[in-house]
């Protein structure tokens, strides 16, 4: 994985997918047994994590229970040598760039959880290292606060201009925040992308399931046709997709919820699109857009969404028909 | 019914020590429960006595560096133990334990023996040496607990901003722990101060500790100065324990969530 | 790891110096003489003397043993059914023992247990007796020294165990109809045999090594292993025999509480501690 300079940089996947032990292996806590890190072009595989000078924020804070708010920022200026008064004015600084001028004296403890990660922050951001690293630091926060936070973190990013390497399980989080996200699985790196990259093209079935919904056939190449790729599935159902396949080759294809449109029986889809047939078995009212379940059968359930200006009212266990553009299908890996 | 049977043996562990008060205040030279008079001679006479001042310094030296050195040995050791992730944990626990463990008549010849060969019997280093060990592992025992308790992305949060291993120990784990440490060292002192058969050994005649001096005159004599001392030694322990007791209930500030 | 190991080095060859080291040279010594020998362990086994001092030492302390269960079993009892906090509020009493001087401790129970002592002065006052009893240099002060000693360690070996034991399994007991003593019998003693087994083996293992009450307190008869090895450093230069009769005690000790901590769990006497 390579991040580039001043990036907002993401590592998403679900609990246990390596995402921590890689942020860990950045940050010299774990030395890689193979491969090797490297920070401003130089190998850093064997540097203990207080020489490489970068900055690190963790889910539960960690600030330093014994010192100010001042004394937990000044931290890694202190280990720098740095002069007196340039520790006092970088903390002064620091402290107004997150809004905390006031509470300089004060102690963790008596500071809120939104107001702690900030003093984190500053403390990460003292020294101007080339990174900061975050351990899924809004975790621990109401999902208020977490979107204040990000906001925040967002606002941050852009005055300070700091690289940004951001560990999360938090989709939605990671859409919002970043230039880029590697989304990883099992230990693997699954994808690396911007957010529009991952969520219209994914690569693979997690990368598709785990940002936003998918819905997935499984099938084989039988032909072409007019500049598309054919695919039968197992139940029968046969489908145009846009890429490059073999023939006889086995394939999975991916299209959103939001690609699809619902009808009961009668009309007919344009030729254009690829369409199913199945029984409607729940539908639901999200504000925005009308989430529809629909039987197929030998496919499975599937999900389409509609915004609600446009969505029809379908009685449940109707006959309907699933349509979408063959060019809104995409191939995906396994 | 059973409160009260409780009730008593509580009773039965503490009323001994305290039946020492009133004999210690006796008014006659011999041992009289209930004394026929009270009288603080016994007092003035212990603190007349060179002997027993003497004893008192001795013990309380011996019991100051003891205190410093298993304070010292056992922290490094409930570090290691802690967050060392160390091979063959079981058996360091096994050998840092073990001084509770074994006789301590065992120990004390055991450290006579050696000493005796170095040369060492007699020499005031001997007796620290060999009153240490029997303190490390209490002091391990104590710091380590305090250790568990304090959250160990502190110490990540404090590397990765530039301190070094050592720079994070001085700066942020010994100041959190450090009740937990003084609380040790308390224990550590106190269990040097009372120490009877490590000293006996390995003291050589010209040095008495206090516990050692108690255990010659009361194999001649039970005259009410061996009260006096003793109670003045529980007073000491007592005052410390307390105070060993209150730091320990001053945890690190910050626990893991 | 490093780290750690760089932490713990000193402590450990602080140990290995001034710990390992001289027990090991005791084996040494009761084996080489200086020749490899076992006549020191021969000796032991032969002689009548030891023999005694033997019977003595573990007849002293299986008295202590039961003493100390007879006492500690009820208060550890009560003590587990109260409330956490109150009990270890009480469990304070049983552990500041621990920490005042052995000797002082002893020293308290000979002026109790003198002919002029307090509990000859109430036997008196009572008129239970006309004549002091002597309780001092026999079996009895011995008894009453040590087990005051090693109470605490009883009452909170059981302790352990018995917080451990649902009390409710009582109660549905005698919801099935069995009076409290029956309950108690059937249900909670059988379920307590552990912490038993685990105190008992450890009060036991622990009067075996005693030294210093024995010999303030007791008679020739009361004569225990400790002693007999002190007397043959001190007085008889005989320092095969007395380490390996060091050795012998020392094996009993360390068979003893492996056995404690595969029944009980050595970290329950921590508890007595924080």
């Amino acid at each position: 994985m390579e991040v580039g300079a001043g990036e907002f940089f993401t590592l998403l996947g679900p609990s246990g997918s390596g995402k921590t032990t890689s942020l860990m292996l950045w940050a010299g806590f774990v030395v890689p047994t193979a491969g090797r890190v490297m920070i401003s072009g130089r190998d850093v595989s064997r540097v203990p994590p207080h020489h490489r000078n970068l900055g690190m924020v963790f889910q539960h804070y960690a600030l330093f229970p014994h010192m100010t708010v001042a004394g937990n920022v000044a931290f890694p200026l202190e280990m720098r040598r740095w002069g007196r008064s340039k520790i006092r004015n970088r903390v002064a600084e620091l402290l107004e760039l997150v809004q905390l001028g006031p509470f300089e004296q004060r102690v963790p403890r008596h500071l809120s959880g939104g107001q702690q990660q900030r003093v984190a922050l500053a403390r990460a951001l003292a020294a101007l290292p080339p990174a900061v690293l975050m351990d899924e630091p809004l975790g621990a926060l109401d999902r208020k606060l977490r979107e204040e936070m990000q906001t925040e973190f967002r606002r941050l990013h852009r005055e300070t201009g700091t690289t940004i390497v951001y560990v999360t399980h938090d989709q939605g989080e990671a859409l919002t925040l970043s230039n880029r996200i590697a989304v990883m699985h099992d230990g693997r790196v699954e994808q690396i992308g911007t957010p529009a990259d991952l969520y219209e093209r994914p690569a693979t079935r997690f990368v598709a399931g785990f940002l936003g919904e998918a819905n997935f056939f499984e099938g084989e190449v039988i032909g072409e046709e007019g500049g598309t790729i054919v695919a039968v599935t197992a139940a029968g159902v046969r489908l145009r997709v846009t890429g490059r396949k073999v023939h006889g080759e086995r394939v999975l294809i991916a299209i959103r919820p939001e690609a699809m449109r619902i009808s009961t029986d009668q009309e007919t889809a344009p030729t254009s699109a690829n369409a199913v047939r199945g029984t409607l078995i729940d539908s639901t009212y999200g504000g925005p857009v009308v989430r529809y379940r629909v039987a197929v059968p030998g496919t499975g359930d599937l999900s389409a969404a509609m915004p609600s200006a446009d969505a029809p009212t379908i009685s449940w266990g109707s006959p309907v028909q699933l349509w979408w553009q063959v060019s809104r299908g995409r191939f995906v890996g396994p | 019914m059973l409160p009260v049977f409780a009730g008593i043996v509580l009773a039965f562990l503490i009323i001994p020590v305290l039946i020492l008060v009133p004999v210690s205040l006796s008014s006659v030279g011999y041992l009289v429960f209930p004394p026929p008079g009270l009288s603080w001679r016994w007092f003035h006479a212990v603190f007349a006595d060179r002997g027993w001042l003497g004893s008192f310094a001795l013990s309380l030296r011996v019991a100051g560096w003891v205190a410093l050195l298993s304070t010292a040995l056992g922290t490094g050791a409930a570090v290691g133990l802690v967050r060392g992730a160390l091979p063959a944990r079981k058996t360091i626990y096994v050998v840092l334990l073990a001084p509770l463990v074994v006789p301590t008549i065992i120990t004390a010849i055991g450290l006579y023996f050696v000493f005796a060969r170095l040369h060492l019997v007699g020499n005031v280093t001997a007796i620290v040496l060999g009153q240490a060990v029997l303190n490390v592992p209490i002091v391990t025992i104590l710091v380590a607990i305090t250790l568990q308790g304090l959250d160990p992305q502190l110490e990540y949060a404090a590397e990765i901003h530039g301190a070094s291993p050592l720079r994070t120990f001085l700066r942020v784990v010994l100041p959190l722990i450090s009740p937990g440490v003084v609380a040790a060292a308390l224990f550590a002192f106190l269990g040097s101060f009372d120490e009877l058969l490590v000293a006996l050994f390995v003291a050589g005649p010209l040095h008495q500790t206090l516990p050692m001096r108690i255990w010659n005159t009361v194999q001649f004599e039970l005259d009410p100065s061996v009260a006096t001392v003793s109670v003045m030694v529980t007073t000491l322990a007592v005052a410390i324990l307390a105070l060993g007791a209150w730091l320990q209930s001053r945890r690190p500030a910050e626990t893991r969530e | 790891m490093k780290r750690g190991l760089l932490a713990i080095a000193p402590t450990l060859a602080f140990l290995g110096l001034f710990f390992v080291v001289p027990v090991l040279g005791m084996l040494q010594r009761s084996l080489f003489t200086p020749a490899f020998s076992l006549t020191a362990y021969r000796d032991i086994l032969h002689e009548s003397t030891y023999w005694i001092v033997f019977a003595s030492t573990f007849r002293i302390a299986a008295e202590v043993t039961l003493v100390s269960l007879g006492a500690g079993y009820p208060v550890a009892y009560w003590l587990s059914g109260l409330p956490p906090r109150r009990a270890h509020m009480y469990l304070v009493f049983v552990a500041v023992p621990y920490f005042t001087s052995v000797l002082v401790r002893t020293y308290a129970w000979m002026v109790l247990l003198s002919n002029d002592g307090l509990v000859n002065h109430v036997l008196a006052t009572l008129h239970l007796i006309v004549h002091p009893l002597k309780l001092l240099y026999n079996e009895t002060g011995v008894l009453a020294g040590m087990t005051y000693v090693l109470l605490p360690y009883m009452i909170l070996a059981l302790y352990a165990v018995m917080r451990g034991i649902d009390r409710r399994l009582v109660r549905a007991a005698s919801v099935f109809g069995a009076g409290p003593w029956q309950a108690f019998l059937r249900v909670f003693l059988p379920l307590s045999v552990p912490g038993v087994a685990g105190g008992c083996l450890l009060v036991f293992v622990l009067a075996l090594g005693f030294f210093i009450t024995p010999a303030l307190m007791g008679g020739p008869h009361q004569t225990m292993i400790a002693m007999l090895i002190d007397t043959e450093v001190d007085q008889l230069l005989n320092w095969s025999v007395a380490s390996a009769l060091a050795m012998v005690l020392l094996a009993i000790t360390l068979v003893g509480l492996f056995l404690y901590d595969r029944l009980v769990g050595l970290e329950t006497l921590l508890q007595g501690r924080c």
